[in-house]
């Protein structure tokens, strides 16, 4: 198997993962997403009820890791989209079914509320600064290349094919040379705003945590690929050095997830309760009495918007806005020189 | 580490939730649980938390700011006062307070609590209470 397949099969290795133990992570007492007596979500109805998911969700992950292996070379570069493609419609077709299942165990949502009578851990202000790090890295390889201008060449490459050969240059240019720099700057600014609208917009817990750690993972690999990207003028690394940091990230953030949701809610903070009649078309969330921005996907991992919320538009006019930017930046900046 | 207290409101409840957060918070302030000083979340965070419209904790949070336990200056969290208890209560007070005890522990009876569960607590009270 060539470097160039393994680099386009990583993104699968996570997908599986989390797809096989999509049951799991969820809060422990849920099944399949929804709250369920302990003794039904530890005892033998829960675990045939995920029993039946892993069974038949192993054709999908064979049939996943064949499409990939045999995948003509030619098509490589649609790897890592199309075939996570596979377990995950299985997964989701299969997730479904297993939540039908469980229905019939359900608890009814409780009406009783908690909150912690404090705002200790509310202001964000400080945990920010994580987001300083990855930032200063940008910066540090921004002035190292301001440094040595002279010894960049006037065309370099940017791009490499499947075999490892150039096929996309840049000018010394400013655009040219600090492109990748400022789009990791702009893609780490946008999780930095995506970490406060998720702290202010969703209820205290350990999905809030969980999310914010990620954010930050995130913001840091961000950081270091893209300045080994801009470094490219003065060295080019093995496509191991991109592996390697792609696997501790990876690796990294599949054991904090895990963490995160084996952990028990802290004392005093209620398990999010969204009532069924409020979720429409699968998963999306619209209740007007809920306050909330932002609430835990019915599957437990991530949050997804309240439709209901006003300012959930603005939130998706401004992820539509960064995504378009993106896009046209790219070329603005190449062809700056 | 002190343990923040926390307020547990039941939506479904013939009490007005807006009553329920007085009426919880109001029991931690007189117990000392929450002293003069400490914050509490704003208004958005405890609307968010439990699941409420956000009218409602503001208006929770006025009825307290207007006993005078908290204080609400604008653009700042809602802060604890160090509230003196007014030294002596009418005699109106003294009556409407045996009559809503009574009333409680008749309705706490009704529902099947034993005569001893709810002296124990009032003992328990009452001690609590001793200067």
């Amino acid at each position: 198997m060539t470097i160039a397949r393994v680099f386009f099969l990583m993104p699968l290795i996570p997908v599986l993962v989390l797809m096989h133990t999509l049951p799991f992570l969820p809060r422990r007492e849920r099944l399949f997403g929804l709250a369920v007596p302990p003794e039904i979500r530890h005892g033998a109805q829960g675990a045939q009820l995920v029993g039946d998911y892993e069974r038949r969700l192993l054709p999908w992950t064979i049939a996943a890791v064949l499409l990939g292996v045999f995948m003509p070379t030619a098509w490589l570069v649609a790897v890592p989209i199309a075939v996570p493609l596979v377990p995950l419609s299985g997964a989701c077709r299969l997730f479904l079914k297993g939540r039908a299942a469980a229905r019939a165990f359900a608890l009814p949502a409780s009406p009783i509320r908690e909150a912690l009578l404090t705002d200790a851990g509310d202001r964000i202000a400080s945990r920010l600064l994580w987001f300083v790090p990855p930032l200063g890295i940008l910066a540090a390889a921004a002035l190292y290349l301001r440094a040595n201008w002279d010894r960049i060449p006037e065309r370099f490459a940017i791009h490499w094919d499947i075999n490892g050969h150039a096929n996309g240059w840049a000018h010394r240019s400013a655009g040219g040379v600090y492109a990748p720099l400022i789009l990791a700057a702009f893609i780490i600014l946008f999780l930095l705003a995506i970490a406060v609208v998720t702290h202010y917009g969703a209820r205290r817990g350990t999905q809030q945590s969980a999310t914010f750690a990620i954010l930050t993972g995130v913001a840091y690999l961000m950081a270091l690929v893209f300045s080994i990207a801009g470094l490219s003028p003065f060295w080019v690394p093995s496509p191991w050095v991109l592996f390697g940091l792609l696997g501790v990230f990876l690796c990294g953030v599949v054991i904090l997830v895990i963490r995160a949701y084996s952990r028990p809610e802290p004392e005093g903070v209620t398990a999010e309760q969204t009532p069924e009649e409020c979720w429409h078309a699968g998963d999306f969330y619209y209740n007007p009495n809920d306050p909330a921005l932002f609430v835990e996907k019915r599957i437990g991992i991530g949050y997804t918007i309240n439709f209901a919320n006003h300012l959930s538009w603005v939130v998706l006019g401004a992820t539509v806005l960064f995504v378009a930017g993106m896009v046209l930046l790219v070329p603005l900046l190449l062809r700056s020189h | 580490m002190r343990h923040p207290p926390r307020v547990r409101v039941d939506l479904s409840s013939a009490v007005p939730v807006a009553r329920q957060i007085v009426d919880a918070i109001r029991a931690h302030l007189v117990e000392g649980e929450l002293a003069a000083g400490d914050a509490l979340p704003s208004v958005r965070r405890l609307a968010m938390e439990l699941g409420v419209h956000f009218n409602t904790v503001a208006q929770a949070y006025r009825q307290l700011a207007g006993e005078g336990w908290l204080d609400l200056k604008h653009g700042r969290r809602a802060t604890v006062l160090g509230r003196q208890f007014p030294t002596a209560a009418g005699p109106r007070q003294a009556v409407d307070f045996k009559r809503r005890l009574r009333e409680m522990v008749a309705e706490l009876r009704a529902q099947g609590l034993s005569s001893r569960v709810i002296a124990n607590e009032l003992r328990s009270l009452a001690e609590r209470l001793k200067p």
